[in-house]
């Protein structure tokens, strides 16, 4: 990590009021040279509250527009301020700050805009569900079939990305960037990808928010979002300041 | 078939659906994009009922037996148009939605910057202001619990 690399700590908080404060310190302890952004996605808890406690800089959205339009949101923050490499942090405190360094190495070093964390690179001891197991397999092997390239693990939220994926993300608004399907618009725009292995924790507190009835619509959505995406025209990185 | 009592009241259905319309566009109810469908739609449902040679061809095009399925048919086709253009409207307006929450949240974690202090208004009063009842998400609080 050189000095002058500007990073920003992206959290996207629903009502993470009881793990919030925790992560926000964590990484901040964890990683000193980084600013931390928490993008509270219209909680109605304290969320925003204990996260600036924390000494998080905090954008509250009005009203829930879901996890990855909060991350979305962090990352025009990042583009408009000219931050060079944007870490995408969950919020309950599944994620190990400490690994933050070898998240962001491969970009800094080795060129690569997207650095991904996967939970099945290597084990270490996460059990997933059976049947969100198969979803994720038939999702890893989808998008490694469409980008060329091995992918293991498309719904970790724990992912760096370079200057010209946060311009991506920040300038391109359209629903299908989420989880993979985002990764195969980045891949087929010419960016580089990178899987390294990472830890996943239990939740420390709260209940994960993802529902049964997103859980069954979530394949159609994906496959469905996968073909729009492959029948538009590949997007190419935006240039210029924001 | 269509008897002469049908045909008196579809047109008095039609007359009464164009006053609606055009009393809508008056009071700024419907721009008036929206009514030159509707306005389209009628005209062509009343001369589908009054011009039977039109109906009675048309029927015979589509291989219907009963002319009024064709009125049927052109109804539903309608109704189907519309909703279709509604979806495509509510698309458009929430991806707009989306745009303008995260500008606005932009906006207020900028301003609250420049003002050095966070947070600038208290929730309370803040929903307040804008007649949200309570503190944090206002009035759809309940709904989503």
């Amino acid at each position: 990590m050189t000095r002058d690399t500007r990073i920003l700590v992206v959290i996207p908080a629903y009502n993470e009021v009881a793990n919030v404060g925790r992560v926000v310190e964590e990484v901040k302890r964890e990683a000193p040279s980084v600013d931390v952004l928490v993008v509270d996605d219209g909680s109605f808890d304290a969320t925003a509250d204990a996260a600036r406690k924390a000494g998080a800089i905090v954008v509250k959205l009005p009203f829930n527009l879901g996890m990855f339009e909060a991350v979305r949101t962090g990352f025009v923050y990042a583009d408009r301020k000219g931050y060079d490499i944007a870490i995408q942090v969950d919020a309950d405190g599944q994620h190990v700050p400490r690994e933050i360094e070898a998240l962001v190495a491969p970009v800094v070093e080795e060129g690569f805009d997207i650095v991904v964390g996967s939970r099945y690179l290597e084990s270490r001891g996460y059990r997933t569900p059976f049947f969100r197991k198969c979803g994720i397999r038939l999702f890893a092997w989808l998008t490694s079939v469409v980008l060329g390239q091995k992918i293991t693990d498309t719904t970790c939220g724990f992912r760096s990305y370079g200057k010209r994926a946060i311009r991506m993300f920040a300038r391109y608004d359209s629903a299908e960037f989420r989880d993979s399907v985002g990764l195969v618009i980045l891949g087929r725009a010419g960016l580089k990808i990178k899987e390294i292995p990472v830890t996943v924790r239990e939740r420390i507190g709260g209940r994960s928010t993802i529902s049964t009835i997103k859980a069954f619509i979530y394949p159609f959505d994906f496959v469905l979002s996968l073909m729009a995406v492959l029948a538009r025209k590949r997007l190419t990185v935006p240039g210029g300041e924001a | 078939m269509i008897t002469p009592r049908v045909e008196r009241f579809a047109i008095v259905i039609s007359i009464v659906l164009i006053l609606i319309v055009l009393d809508m566009v008056r009071r700024k109810r419907l721009r008036e994009r929206y009514s030159l469908i509707w306005l389209f739609a009628v005209v062509a449902m009343t001369m589908l009922v009054v011009w039977e040679k039109l109906l009675l061809s048309i029927t015979s095009l589509i291989g219907a037996t009963d002319p009024s399925s064709t009125l049927f048919l052109f109804g539903i086709l309608f109704a189907l148009v519309i909703l279709l253009h509604l979806s495509n409207k509510i698309s458009d307006f929430s991806t707009q939605l989306r745009i303008l929450a995260k500008e606005m949240a932009m906006l207020n974690a900028q301003l609250s910057e420049v003002r050095g202090a966070y947070p600038t208004l208290e929730e309370g009063e803040r929903s307040r202001h804008l007649g949200l009842g309570p503190a944090g998400g206002g009035g759809t609080e309940e709904g989503r619990k």
